[in-house]
């Protein structure tokens, strides 16, 4: 990027559903491993319960996330998963960022 | 989560980590050692040895039953990658082929009557014990199995020392057991129950 005028069209086109730091919180830690459950991720993510099952709720609008509620024994289960969309936007999003960082001057 | 460069491998690592922070890991480890010479304890104190079995029996299923309905409900389910299942694997087939290796060695050695003296004999146990910890601690970034195999293997020339294997394998089991059971304390206390999953269903669908 040569100019601010560039650097201010990439961050215009930041993913900000991504962007935002609790959301980039759990699509990092859903991105490295196959599925986690609501628990799972309020550990890693130190979210709130409630917190954690308003973001989920927006990433899965986007499609950028999969839930699927199960049950083990008597008690449901609720696992999440990126979505295929939700790993790409997360790539794009990773390049779009370290492309910013790395074009800023020392 | 800073929007620095976000290392994954260490996001991944540090997740897989949280999983072994129970401490049933050590109580495992623990048992194994402490069944070693549980036979002899019991010979001991006057009880039929073979209880020894149905006693490691009931444990295994205690870790079992402490895993399922006290550690899960508080850690939570993940499935890791497929390259860290294949990781995790690679390194138990390594510490089996270390463990074959020491008991070829000696059962060459006893087919072929080469007899290998007490210190011979308790360094190849020695090295299956470190390589046994030791790779894990490595290749599975799990920092405390480096003590616990140091300890294993300072222990074997204490065998000849001391003179008796089940008080020294007891000894380390129980040391490992109790480390073991300190986690577990300290993972109960940090890591509360979080709501019903119902709540979060209720939530969820709003």
């Amino acid at each position: 990027m040569n100019s601010h005028a560039d650097r201010a069209q990439v961050l215009n086109g930041i993913d900000r559903l991504i962007h935002e730091p609790a959301r980039l919180g759990i699509v990092v830690i859903l991105y490295v491993v196959e599925s986690a459950d609501f628990t799972f991720l309020m550990n890693q993510t130190g979210l709130t319960w409630g917190n954690l099952s308003s973001h989920m709720s927006k990433l899965e609008e986007a499609g950028y996330v999969a839930i699927d509620k199960t049950f083990m024994g008597k008690k449901p289960l609720t696992t999440a998963r990126l979505t295929d969309a939700g790993r790409e936007a997360f790539r794009a999003y990773r390049q779009q960022m370290q492309q910013v960082f790395d074009d800023l001057p020392e | 989560m800073s929007h620095a460069r976000i290392d994954l491998n260490e996001v991944e690592r540090r997740a897989f980590q949280a999983t072994l922070q129970d401490g049933l890991l050590e109580m495992y480890l623990g048992l194994i050692f402490l069944g070693f010479g549980m036979g002899g304890i019991l010979d001991s104190v006057g009880l039929p040895g073979d209880m020894s079995i149905v006693i490691m029996m009931l444990a295994v299923v205690l870790l079992w039953a402490l895993r399922e309905y006290v550690v899960l409900p508080r850690m939570g389910r993940v499935q890791f990658s497929a390259a860290r299942r294949k990781k995790v694997r690679n390194v138990w087939f390594a510490i089996m082929a270390s463990w074959y290796v020491a008991f070829g060695v000696l059962f060459v050695a006893g087919m072929r009557h080469i007899g290998l003296g007490w210190a011979w004999l308790l360094a190849i146990i020695a090295a299956a014990m470190l390589a046994g910890f030791w790779l894990p601690a490595y290749f599975l970034h799990i920092p405390r199995l480096y003590g616990y195999g140091a300890l294993l293997a300072l222990a074997m020339p204490l065998i000849h020392w001391v003179g008796s294997g089940v008080a020294v394998f007891s000894a380390a089991g129980g040391l490992m057991a109790l480390a073991g059971i300190v986690r577990l304390v300290r993972f109960v206390r940090d890591h509360p129950v979080p709501p019903a999953e119902e709540e979060t269903a209720n939530e969820f669908a709003r």
